[in-house]
């Protein structure tokens, strides 16, 4: 299959896809349209808003998930004192977007419904971009240096990297405290699972850009 | 290609699980649906009850029963007087001269709604009606003033709450407690007598961080949210910016509303109500 061939960090293979992922600088006239069509900074616009919103509905998804996770664990492994705050249990901000942004109007609803729904809607989305944009990064690899792309892999790096610092300051001075309860360290098991998978995937990714560009 | 096809179909599996675990645990939609039916049951009593307290009032007496309720004035005519479900009127009892039931079939048992709820803090709304009920038909009774906000409000000046005024400032306080209490039972007669959810069973102060009022209250029930003479004497108009009036507010399990100044020169000043 076609698709084979275009495997992540493999010497690509057909010649149409060479053209297109050549610097246009190094190309015939004749080449350089036909790359222009594919490699230039505008035909790739589609492919910069695909990324664009890759990330905005992973930022949605991750939070969905997370969101859902803590309620699970709050109910599984309640608090001992109280909760809520930075006690341990949820953030009182989440609270507060629950209960007055989202779940006005809604009369009484489980706190996690809104977030079911966000999960429920936004997935597909995610899943059909994220498919969408690495098969078109595979198969024109001019890709790999849209702007917008290297940004949003930076940002969401640097983001996740100071949230996991953050939160294992936060888990050491608690475990210092002796607040290391099982509502803490499944709440802190929770964000940090969620972080370092976003965090792996934006190093690999970079990381990956680098072999390819070596 | 393939390692991104099994790493979507693999947390695409991860997701279903989520999604699956989470509608089991919040009930799913007809547990939602019956949560709202009884909300509006409970509501629906609220309202019915406010207006043959209202009917008692002008009458002296209770209605003989809700159709009567309806005809006494424009505003018991906008009553709902059927059940959300099954479209059949609620049942009306009349048990004593003051007292009577309103009766329903109600979907799911209160208890156990507030329980699963409170674990999020969040059933306060339910749980603030104090009426409870199982599963199936239930009878809640009512007496004649139980959400007499209004009639309270009226009747404040015959009031003689325990208040220590001893300086010009408690003056104030006082004062200023009253205007908050008036405010938070003006909110409750508006909103079918639910209090601002702000306001828990533990003691808060009134502050952007914890019994958060402002927006509630400011500008629709008190022009400006007064200050404890100690802690700025100001008037809080503004409900976006950082604010603290050195005032406190909790409910008891009945929802009487207990504002107090413990900044007050000599005893706390505390009015319930």
């Amino acid at each position: 299959m076609e698709v084979n061939n275009h495997d992540l960090g493999q010497p690509q293979q057909n010649s149409n896809i060479v053209h297109n992922s050549l610097p246009s600088e190094n190309l015939s006239p004749q080449q350089g349209i036909q790359s222009s069509n594919h490699s230039s900074g505008n035909t790739h616009t589609l492919e910069a808003f695909a990324y664009l919103f890759m990330f905005i509905t992973l930022y949605f998804v991750s939070a969905a998930i997370g969101m859902i996770l803590h309620y699970s664990a709050e109910k599984f492994f309640p608090p001992l004192g109280n909760p809520g705050g930075d006690a341990g249990g949820l953030p009182d901000i989440f609270s507060w977007f629950v209960l007055d942004v989202i779940g006005s109007g809604y009369g009484l609803i489980s706190p996690m419904i809104p977030y079911l729904a966000t999960l429920i809607v936004v997935y597909p989305f995610f899943a059909v971009l994220f498919l969408w944009v690495n098969k078109r990064k595979l198969e024109d690899p001019a890709i790999r240096k849209l702007d917008i792309r290297k940004l949003f892999l930076y940002l969401t790096l640097a983001a996740t990297f100071i949230f996991m610092l953050y939160k294992i300051i936060y888990l050491v001075m608690n475990l210092l405290t002796g607040n290391g309860s099982l509502n803490f360290l499944s709440h802190f098991s929770i964000t940090a699972s969620i972080n370092l998978s976003i965090f792996l995937y934006c190093f690999f990714e970079l990381r990956e850009d680098k072999k390819f560009n070596a | 290609m393939r390692k991104y096809y099994y790493f979507i179909g693999i947390f695409t599996i991860f997701v279903i699980l989520i999604i699956i675990g989470g509608i089991a645990q919040t009930g799913g939609p007809n547990s939602a649906r019956n949560i709202k039916l009884d909300e509006e049951r409970i509501n629906n009593f609220r309202d019915i009850s406010y207006e043959i307290d209202e009917y008692y009032e002008s009458k002296n007496s209770l209605p003989t029963d809700l159709q009567v309720l309806m005809q006494s004035n424009p505003s018991a005519a906008r009553l709902n007087l059927s059940d959300p479900e099954s479209k059949k009127p609620y049942e009306y009892k009349k048990v004593s001269n003051i007292t009577y039931q309103l009766c329903a079939n109600f979907s799911t048992d209160s208890k156990e709604i507030a329980a699963e709820y409170d674990e999020y803090d969040y059933y306060d709304r339910y749980s603030e009606s104090k009426k409870t009920h199982p599963k199936g038909y239930h009878c809640i009774s009512y007496e004649i003033d139980d959400l007499g906000y209004d009639k309270e409000i009226d009747n404040y000046d015959d009031d003689t709450p325990n208040i220590n005024i001893s300086s010009a400032d408690n003056t104030k306080r006082r004062s200023h407690v009253t205007q908050i209490l008036n405010a938070i039972g003006a909110y409750a007669a508006d909103n079918k007598g639910i209090l601002p959810v702000a306001i828990t069973t533990g003691e808060q102060e009134i502050t952007e961080y914890q019994a958060d009022l402002c927006n509630d209250l400011v500008p629709n029930y008190i022009p400006a949210l007064p200050q404890d003479p100690v802690v700025g004497d100001n008037e809080i108009t503004d409900c976006n910016i950082t604010y603290d009036t050195g005032y406190f507010v909790s409910k008891d399990s009945n929802n009487r509303v207990t504002v107090s100044a413990p900044n007050a020169a000599g005893d706390k000043i505390t009015i319930t109500r």
